[in-house]
């Protein structure tokens, strides 16, 4: 068994978007002789990410970060190079590889919400067919680990955002994945809810040695979490390193973001 | 993945469908409320029309009580139009991604997504046609010899509604208010299907231009089979047309939703 769980090599996205100016005018110009722009989402990228690692991805709004993470995950097609998530080409979603990642993005729900997480649950264990009963001991150990289970017979959109993102992260680690990407779980919550589910996240990758790649804004929770970090600004690679390399991360952060941008 | 895994992933997603509906309860008493209504109101506009005749376009005035409450069960029965909408909102805020993530086939998914909402409509109609049998004008409402021709031309309807569905879901890879469509799918099901008034009351152009499309087969057909005017072999001959149209559009949903995906990955996923 490999022990790199992703590799990309020279890696790029590029994005096509049509582009007008305002005004009725320039509406109906753009609808017979439309412009296009091209985007670089992201350009060059090259790393390995070893097994059982956490990583933190930061950049700003824009920077590419899931645009990589949705590439890795499999729902973009890299306009070139070559991304491998254990050896497998992840825009060709082949099941033995969905099987093997989680995804939690915190802007976006996988939970039916109108009925209790449980349910959900249930699905995901059909879904990634897992034997019941193994599938029925992972829910009461997660649930006891993130401390949900008074949570999870309540309909989900009676529960608030921390007790919800806590589901969402615990849906995505159900099926038991090698990998979890997280974009931005912490957003929204407040500061006690999101130091609980970092320290979730730093538990889980201990007992289980789960890869995890983790984009956020917030760079406490690069530094409580990661044991690595990957700075992108404008698609490209500015900073690969361990966070201790990083004396004070914040500052160094931010100087990596804007100046060599 | 194996017959039971399938039953027990598509069964879990029919269930889950199945209790998201209930937990909107006054839908179902507005439903009952409104097929009243509908009843009441499309009886009273028919009698004005026969006005004394016995036939009118060959509906015999004994079968319109029978006409006008299977229309609605057929109508209200195969609708989807809510999930439509649902399914296009998730393409356009990008939260259809999960069915990408996971190893989904979308289609199972949302025909479970359909079946599960459809169980209360469907034992809501079937309450509705025992209690009606009961009064006189109804009694020829789904005589028990019609129930088997009936039970299966509806169920070639559904799947062939679930395809037509299917595909405006698809086509919103392209189309950012594809909804639109699944408004004008409710309207030539409504007006061209012969399940609002009898195809032959129609301008003959326009029944002959009609037969070239699904809609009779997801309306004219079931409702034929239940109040049992369809002529020797005409089952066989409509199930042959269903059958034939489902699986032209398996194949060109296959092909939109490849292509769809790809467009969908361009702007972003």
């Amino acid at each position: 068994m490999s022990d790199i769980a992703l590799l990309c090599q020279s890696l790029t996205r590029e994005f096509t978007r049509s582009t007008r100016e305002p005004g009725l005018k320039a509406a109906l110009r753009a609808f017979f002789r439309p412009t296009y722009v091209t985007k670089r989402a992201v350009a060059d990228l090259n790393f390995e990410i070893p097994r059982g690692t956490i990583v933190g991805l930061v950049g700003a709004n824009g920077a590419g970060k899931t645009t990589f993470l949705k590439m890795a995950a499999g729902l973009l097609h890299p306009s070139s190079g070559r991304i491998e998530v254990f050896g497998y080409k992840p825009f060709e979603r082949r099941p033995e590889f969905q099987r093997k990642i989680g995804m939690v993005m915190g802007q976006k729900s996988q939970l039916w919400i109108d009925i209790p997480a449980s349910e959900t649950f249930e699905l995901l264990g059909a879904v990634y067919q897992v034997p019941a009963d193994l599938h029925r001991a992972r829910i009461k150990e997660l649930a006891e680990l993130f401390q949900v289970t008074e949570h999870l017979g309540v309909q989900v959109r009676r529960l608030s955002l921390g007790e919800r993102m806590k589901l969402e992260v615990m849906a995505a680690l159900l099926h038991d994945p090698e990998i979890l990407f997280l974009d931005e779980p912490t957003i929204g919550l407040d500061v006690v809810a999101k130091a609980k589910l970092r320290e979730l996240i730093r538990d889980y990758n201990r007992r289980k040695r789960t890869t995890i790649i983790l984009s956020s804004h917030d760079m406490d929770d690069i530094a409580e979490v990661c044991d690595r970090l990957i700075i992108i600004s404008k698609g490209q690679l500015k900073f690969d390193g361990t966070v201790s390399e990083i004396a004070n991360l914040r500052t160094h952060v931010f100087d990596l973001i804007e100046e060599r941008a | 993945m194996s017959l039971r895994a399938y039953l027990r992933a598509y069964g879990q997603v029919l269930r889950n469908a199945l209790a998201t509906d209930m937990e909107y309860r006054t839908s179902y008493m507005i439903l009952v409320f409104s097929s009243a209504v509908t009843i009441i109101m499309e009886l009273a506009l028919f009698r004005q029309v026969y006005d004394g005749r016995s036939e009118v376009g060959g509906l015999a005035v004994e079968l319109v009580p029978s006409f006008v409450v299977l229309g609605i069960l057929i109508r209200s029965g195969s609708a989807l139009w809510g999930l439509v909408y649902e399914a296009i909102d998730q393409i356009r805020d990008g939260s259809f991604r999960r069915f990408l993530l996971q190893p989904i086939h979308y289609p199972s998914y949302f025909w479970a997504q359909a079946i599960g909402p459809k169980l209360p409509t469907w034992t809501l109609g079937l309450i509705l046609v025992l209690v009606l049998k009961q009064f006189p004008d109804f009694r020829n409402l789904l005589p028990l010899g019609h129930l088997a021709p009936f039970l299966g031309a509806l169920a070639l309807t559904f799947f062939l509604m679930w395809q037509l569905y299917l595909m405006i879901v698809y086509l919103g890879f392209w189309i950012e208010e594809a909804q639109f469509l699944s408004t004008a799918i409710n309207v030539g099901v409504g007006v061209f299907s012969g399940s609002l008034v009898p195809l032959a009351w129609l301008p003959p152009g326009l029944v002959t231009f009609l037969k070239f499309t699904p809609f009779p087969l997801v309306g004219d057909f079931p409702m034929r089979a239940a109040l049992g005017t369809l002529a020797a072999g005409e089952w066989k001959q409509l199930a042959i047309q269903s059958i034939a149209w489902i699986a032209a559009m398996c194949v060109i949903n296959g092909v939109l939703k490849a292509r769809g995906l790809k467009t969908y990955e361009a702007f972003g996923g």
